[in-house]
């Protein structure tokens, strides 16, 4: 069964998503370096919505808590539903905030996301 | 082959000197250029690429921090058996990324294109493909299965530009 997109993170929420360092691409072209649309493929892409964290007194440093050398990356759930995908919070056990944007990513949508997307923290480290 | 190539050019670049048994090379003058006309074809992709695919078929499962499967071996020679037939020798080294959704990604966002090739397995690839010089363009986004054609114009652009 389709799982269902109930508003409960509201269209300006920002969802944060951790990017692994080989996810991240120099783009000579914008002179950037950025996530690639790679990072975005999963058809159940897991990401913190911020304001659940907010409410339960975490910030975006929770979302790299034990992921040292990760960079976090944001979009807001409106730009995902932009492209029809369904955003639905799914916590876990040991994270309230854990989210869900399903659908299926083609090169266009993961690229959509992409061009939504800023720094929350960038790593210049690798671990 | 590249011997042969090298002896004929340098050829090219040697006067002889009235009946002496000694010429003259003017290769000698250009040194670089007679250089880099013998050079067999670069072949720094391979290292580059191969050594990237090794690493991503041996991670785990999860390897982003959240379910990603690991890149198949059989996907890492798919990219292998792709780029052997496109790469020329003055195309740019693409980046390989492994993707959240298993598989592995080729890309290349430079001369003003942006082009990626996301390969999930043997024959099920996706081509994304923008060329910023034609702003009125739609970017191309395209399955490609059992056709790869659409990926030579990229990559001819690319190769020249």
């Amino acid at each position: 069964m389709a799982a269902v997109d109930d508003g409960s993170i509201a269209d300006d929420a920002r969802l944060l998503r951790r990017i692994r360092p080989d996810q991240i691409v120099d783009d000579e072209n914008s002179g950037t370096r950025r996530p690639s649309s790679a990072a975005f493929k999963d058809a159940e892409l897991s990401v913190d919505s911020e304001p659940i964290l907010n409410d339960n007194g975490f910030d975006w440093r929770f979302s790299l808590q034990g992921h040292a050398g990760y960079s976090l990356a944001q979009f807001t759930a409106g730009h995902a539903r932009a492209k029809m995908l369904p955003v639905i919070h799914t916590p876990l056990q040991n994270n309230p905030a854990h989210s869900e944007v399903h659908g299926k990513k083609t090169q266009g949508v993961a690229n959509h996301l992409v061009a939504g997307t800023s720094w929350v923290h960038l790593e210049l480290k690798s671990p | 082959m590249a011997r042969a190539n090298a002896q004929r050019v340098e050829d090219l670049f040697y006067e002889p000197t009235g009946s002496s048994a000694s010429a003259s090379p003017k290769a000698a003058n250009y040194p670089n250029f007679v250089s880099a006309f013998n050079a067999p074809p670069e072949r720094k992709w391979q290292i580059e690429v191969q050594s990237r695919l090794l690493k991503y078929a041996k991670m785990q499962n999860g390897w982003d921090s959240y379910r990603a499967p690991p890149v198949g071996w059989d996907t890492g020679m798919f990219a292998l058996y792709i780029l052997n037939d496109v790469m020329r020798t003055r195309t740019p080294i693409p980046q390989v990324v492994p993707s959240a959704a298993g598989g592995v990604q080729l890309e290349w966002h430079q001369k003003g294109i942006d082009l990626e090739l996301h390969i999930a397995g043997p024959y099920q690839c996706e081509l994304w493909f923008r060329d910023h010089q034609q702003p009125n363009d739609p970017p191309v986004s395209l399955e490609l299965t059992d056709n790869f054609s659409a990926l030579l114009r990229p990559i001819e652009l690319l190769t020249t530009r």
